[in-house]
């Protein structure tokens, strides 16, 4: 049951992402990784089997002899050790012959290939351990001689932190120089948040010096909760051969193989380890769950005001349209020459009228005013449609590019660049790292409307003006008009029709109501006069609904560009309260 | 304080000049270039980037105001890699108190070799002295004591000491004079004659779990003009040491010494390796040629070789200036990252007149040159049209005064058909008077504005994008107060034209004619009505004279007046260009000086920038 909510914790954590830089998400992101390492290398096969032989970590400082000590306390030359920092690059692993099986099929750290051989064949290598089987250790244990965590080698570092998460017991080494050095103190207080198993070494003790040393450590030790840990002092000697003196290294050997022949020993020690990792696990997971959730509420955010842009931009459209500022200027000039040159009067006469218009029309030239009319009103509204979502897309942009959270998404180069390759979902970390490329930048093109809008819209006011047709033939069987009012013609109606949407509404105001002239006003009472009163205002209200409709289907697949990278995050918005329920079931399977 | 400061006044510059280097007047003007590189760029770099060039410019500036008599070496490194012992060993004295419990030192202190320098470790902060040399009297020893006491309550100079450090500043200024002949173990030493003018700083670690310890280092490597980074065999690898000190200071090679302390413990082969290996580290933390001298603090071994290159460093004097250069050098590459190599040209036409336009949409000038035309048809049809019909004419109201801009002359008004036309020879515009920007217009100049930033600041750096686009949406935001402010003091003129008045005496003819015809036909009517024997009526030909008089007098004004009102139209036409280019005109100044230019001050002012942050850069 344990085994079930552990796991579902892992897939969790798996499944968090945090691409955006809020606070601790840099932690975070190196945490969940840790995290799901520590559950595949450590957990869950400690779970499914906790009577396998427990994993010994030696760990510590670069230059603190842990590869002397493992060699001395085996009697063999199974990792290199020398003056050069760092010397041990590959992990090594002693175990005894008969718990082969456990340790080379990846039962723990499954991320890790397993090498033979020694170490001249294969040189220096990542991510491997070498195994080596010795008799020397007793079958119920194996020892891990891990890398430094302190050196100017990155991987080193990696590697020994995974590698002491791992461990079920630790022997950590210091020395009489290093035992208060900042790094390895971060260690020791990570083994007291987890209860590790532990026995402390303190290599290269200067003999004049030892009972100085000893008790300053003891102090620290003390100090910070690990009282209990055991000391093991080694004096800084001239030791014989490649090995230290049998007799510095006798207790650590007899505690060795105390924990590896006592098996009720062993288990309490493998079952307090993976208790305390456990447990360790558990608050780690709840900070993790908060950080989720700061990430899910920035996208939520950032949604919610992209979403709030394109709406301020429709209301604008909507506005622009009632207060009748598509009427200024060109449109109202060509309304007025409509108007004017008496071609809307002529056009309501049928026949010989129309026939005479059409014939002047193709042997002068000129488009009819009526076509102009059109073009004109079309241009303004698309350009209106356009402007305010140019707008809606240069606020989203900028407030995106203001805040420093969503920084990443501009600048890949940066130090949270790694967070942007979004594994493929449902894998684990386990095996080789195998991530998308790096995801394109959000280029500034997001700051302006796509590039589909210009034909968009342009199909928008076609759109429309056909379904106003539509409307005007229904409506006008009704009223038994539809003959007179299509002999209009197809621009003439939709010209007028347009016209009404932009006037009936708010209509003109101020100066250009005169500027206008009675011109308008005509058209209007003639058109009043064609279709009605009554149905004219339901025309106009039903062509000005249908318009804004379209408005707000084609912001919302402008917006949709926004979202779509929001959701290219990966940010699940569950994630946080999912984490926060596996957390609490694997927390109650414990108890 | 910034460098120029210092240089204003003389006693500095007696101190930066007296010790005679060559390269001090380069160092002196690359100074003077980064302040004028801050002085240029404020606001234009990142805060981090230039508060740290600030910061550098100041303590440049006070480094420098202390003279170059002194040379400042700090003794840095981890713990228990022997600093203290190394200080100890070069002063040849047991100043500092070694000992292996970890960590050992917790306060930085000085060893000053020769006379002075007093003001130098006040601003160094360093409580902790001892003085040292051939010609150190204790006399001397006791009055500094008392005088640097005195300075430190007055606060001191530049640097900011820590508050750790103050609580625990007694002045430890030690009044014997050593006498420097060798040590315990019996080494005998160079005379530190050799030494004077040497300031040595033991510092604390860098890496222990006293956190304060590290606080006091990164002050300290930020000021000393010297780095002896001490390691050891055990740690000479840490990341601690490469990622968090030497990789930073890889531009400070001329004034970086490495010291493989403890060197006791290896054999002559290892010895080899271990050094081999620690250039390489060096190597790829980007140093270049920096020397590593094995030392053992214990036995002596290579300690006079380190205070011999000490000994050459202090008698050279320039490591105050080569430090400093390679601070600027740090920074110049830092500014550099800022600003890439950008050379924005100034705002393209293309943008400039799109913008304009907008500006001309949204300033609603076409209304008011649409009114001008139209106010000139309308005196035109007043003055000079067909007197019958000019009193429909009154009926409709003056273009001009609906849109408020003719009030100046409201008392005439009505009084007769010519008086409103005579008084009101040009009219002032204000916006208020205009209708309102559309929502559309308003669309467009945001549109236009975007697109200026897009395509002025393309390629440039972010913040330099941001800072154009602030400039650009706060002149837009003030854009329609300026227009209006600048077109309210304009006045477009609408002075009736000449022919109206010839014209109109024209019509006045033909109308008297028409009258005069009409009344003498009336008459002869009348005449006849009652019987009374009629007048000859004269003729003209075959056309009695009343007759002609009146077709004549209506043909002629009815067909004038088609004419005026053609004329009117064309002259009406013409006013409401002119007006549209005088007022256009107009908004292109305002949208010049108040975006246009801005922005190229500040595309310019990047070009500047970014070419002074090449020149410093070298």
């Amino acid at each position: 049951m344990i085994q079930q909510a552990a796991l579902a914790v892992r897939d969790s954590v798996v499944a968090l992402r945090f691409p955006l830089a809020t606070a601790g998400a840099t932690e975070a992101r190196a945490d969940s990784e840790a995290m799901v390492r520590q559950f595949e290398d450590h957990v869950l096969p400690r779970l499914a089997n906790l009577d396998a032989p427990a994993l010994v970590v030696v760990g510590g400082s670069t230059g603190s002899g842990k590869s002397l000590l493992v060699n001395s306390v085996l009697r063999a030359d199974v990792s290199r050790s020398g003056v050069l920092r760092p010397t041990t690059r590959c992990p090594v692993l002693v175990h005894h012959p008969d718990s082969v099986a456990w340790f080379s099929t990846g039962g723990i750290l499954p991320g890790l290939a397993r090498v033979t051989g020694s170490e001249a064949e294969h040189g220096e290598m990542g991510r491997e351990i070498r195994l080596v089987s010795s008799t020397s250790l007793p079958a119920g244990i194996a020892l891990l001689d891990a890398p430094d965590f302190d050196s100017v080698d990155a991987e080193n570092r990696a590697m020994a932190t995974q590698l002491l998460a791992a461990a079920d017991v630790w022997v950590f080494v210091t020395t009489a120089a290093r035992y208060s050095d900042a790094v390895p103190w971060s260690f020791l207080k990570q083994a007291r948040e987890r209860d590790t198993p532990m026995v402390l070494v303190l290599n290269r003790v200067p003999p004049e010096a030892r009972a100085q040393v000893s008790a300053h450590l003891a102090t620290l030790l003390k100090e910070n909760g690990l009282g209990e840990v055991a000391i093991l002092r080694v004096d800084e000697q001239d030791f014989e051969g490649s090995r230290l003196p049998e007799a510095t290294v006798a207790p650590l050997r007899e505690w060795l193989e105390h924990l590896g022949s006592d098996h009720d020993a062993r288990l309490a020690a493998v079952r307090r380890s993976l208790r305390g990792s456990l447990t360790e696990l558990l608050v780690r997971g709840e900070s993790l769950a908060k950080i989720a959730d700061d990430q899910a509420a920035l996208v939520y955010s950032f949604t919610g005001s992209v979403d709030e842009n394109y709406a301020n931009a429709a209301d604008a459209v909507r506005a622009a349209i009632a207060e009748g500022s598509v009427l200024r200027g060109e449109v109202l000039a060509r309304w007025e020459e409509f108007v004017g040159t008496g071609e809307l009067l002529r056009q309501l006469r049928t026949g010989i009228g129309r026939f005479r218009d059409v014939i002047a029309g193709a042997l002068t030239g000129r488009p009819k005013t009526a076509e102009k009319l059109n073009g004109t009103v079309e241009g303004v509204v698309e350009s209106l449609i356009r402007a305010h979502s140019d707008e809606a897309a240069a606020k989203s942009y900028a407030q995106w590019m203001a805040n420093p959270m969503m920084a990443p998404l501009f600048n890949p180069s940066g130090p949270y660049s790694a967070a942007l390759r979004v594994p493929p979902a449902g894998s684990s970390l386990t095996g080789t790292p195998d991530r998308e490329p790096l995801r394109e930048r959000v280029s500034a093109e997001l700051g302006r409307s796509s590039a589909a809008l210009p034909l968009a819209t342009e199909k928008l006011v076609r759109e429309w003006q056909g379904s106003l047709l539509e409307v005007v033939r229904t409506r006008g069987a009704e009223r038994r008009m539809t003959a007179r009012v299509l002999s209009l013609g197809v621009n003439g109606v939709s010209a007028v029709l347009m016209m009404l949407v932009f006037s009936h509404t708010g209509g003109l105001s101020g100066g250009e109501v005169a500027v206008a002239g009675g011109a308008s006003a005509a058209g209007h009472a003639m058109l009043e006069a064609l279709l009605g009163d009554e149905n004219l205002r339901k025309m106009a209200g039903a062509a000005r609904e249908d318009l804004e409709q379209r408005v707000t289907a084609l912001y919302a697949t402008e917006k949709a560009r926004f979202h779509e990278e929001l959701r290219a995050l990966g940010i699940d918005a569950d994630a946080g309260k999912l984490l926060r329920e596996d957390l609490s079931a694997l927390k109650k399977a414990l108890k | 304080m910034s460098f120029r400061n210092v240089l204003r006044t003389d006693s500095s510059k007696s101190a930066v000049r007296g010790d005679g280097f060559e390269s001090a007047d380069q160092l002196r003007s690359r100074l003077l270039l980064l302040d004028e590189v801050l002085e240029t760029g404020a606001g234009r770099f990142p805060t981090d980037v230039a508060d740290r060039a600030e910061a550098l410019s100041s303590n440049a500036a006070a480094r420098l105001g202390h003279g170059t008599s002194f040379t400042v070496v700090a003794l840095a490194g981890a713990t228990g890699s022997g600093k203290s012992s190394m200080f100890n060993a070069l002063a040849g004295a047991d100043l500092a108190p070694s000992s292996a419990i970890r960590p050992t030192t917790s306060v930085a202190r000085a060893a000053v070799f020769g006379e002075g320098g007093q003001s130098l470790l006040d601003w160094l902060a360093i409580g902790q002295r001892h003085r040292l040399g051939s010609g150190a009297a204790t006399a001397d020893g006791s009055r500094e004591s008392a005088s640097s006491d005195g300075s430190d309550g007055s606060g001191g100079s530049g640097g900011s000491p820590d508050a750790a450090l103050k609580a625990n500043k007694v002045v430890t200024e030690t009044d014997k004079t050593f006498n420097v002949s060798g040590n315990a173990a019996g080494n005998t030493y160079l005379d530190t004659g050799e030494l004077d003018g040497l300031i040595l700083l033991d510092l604390p670690d860098h890496d222990s779990t006293a956190s304060a310890h590290k606080r006091e280092v990164e002050r300290l490597v930020e000021v000393v003009d010297v780095f002896c980074w001490v390691v050891d065999p055990q740690k000479y690898a840490d990341a601690a040491l490469h990622e968090e000190y030497l990789q930073r200071f890889a531009g400070h090679g001329a004034v970086t010494l490495v010291a493989l302390n403890q060197i006791d413990r290896l054999s002559a082969e290892e010895r080899r390796l271990c050094i081999a290996d620690l250039q390489k580290l060096l190597l790829d933390d980007g140093f270049v040629g920096v020397r590593v001298v094995p030392t053992s603090a214990k036995t002596g071994e290579g300690v006079n070789d380190l205070r011999r290159e000490l000994s050459a460093r202090v008698a050279e004097r320039r490591a105050v200036v080569k430090r400093i250069d390679a601070d600027v050098d740090w920074v110049a590459s830092e500014l550099f990252g800022a600003t890439g190599d950008a050379t924005p040209g100034q705002v393209a036409k293309g943008a400039r007149s799109t913008m304009i336009d907008a500006a001309v949409d949204v300033s609603g000038i076409d209304a008011a040159a649409d009114a001008v035309g139209a106010a000139y048809r309308y005196r035109a049809s007043l003055q000079a049209g067909w007197p019958p019909v000019r009193w429909m004419k009154r009926l409709k109201p003056d273009p001009l005064r609906r849109l408020g801009l003719g009030s100046s002359s409201s008392s005439s008004d009505g009084a007769g058909s010519g008086s409103v036309v005579a008084t009101i020879d040009s009219i002032s515009v204000r916006r208020s008077s205009l209708p309102a920007a559309s929502s559309l217009a308003n669309a467009a100049l945001a549109s236009a504005g975007r697109d200026l930033v897009a395509s002025s600041a393309e390629g440039l750096p972010e913040l330099w994008v941001q800072r154009i686009d602030g400039t650009v949406q706060s002149s837009l935001s003030d854009l329609p107060d300026e227009i209006d402010r600048a077109i309210g003091t304009t006045t477009l003129p609408v002075s009736p034209a000449r022919w109206w008045t010839v014209v109109g005496v024209l019509q006045s003819l033909f109308t008297v004619a028409l009258v005069a015809g009409l009344v003498w036909l009336g008459v002869l009517f009348a005449l006849g009505w009652f019987r009374v024997p009629e007048p000859p009526t004269p003729k003209l030909g075959a056309f009695p004279l009343p007759t002609l008089l009146a077709l004549v007098g209506g043909l002629a004004g009815f067909l004038l007046s088609v004419m005026v009102r053609k004329a009117a139209s064309v002259g009406g036409r013409r006013r409401t260009f002119a007006a549209r280019s005088q007022l256009g005109a107009i908004v292109g100044r305002v949208v010049d000086g108040h975006v246009i230019s801005l922005v190229n001050t500040e595309l310019s002012a990047l070009t500047e920038l970014s070419g002074l942050v090449r020149k410093l850069q070298r």
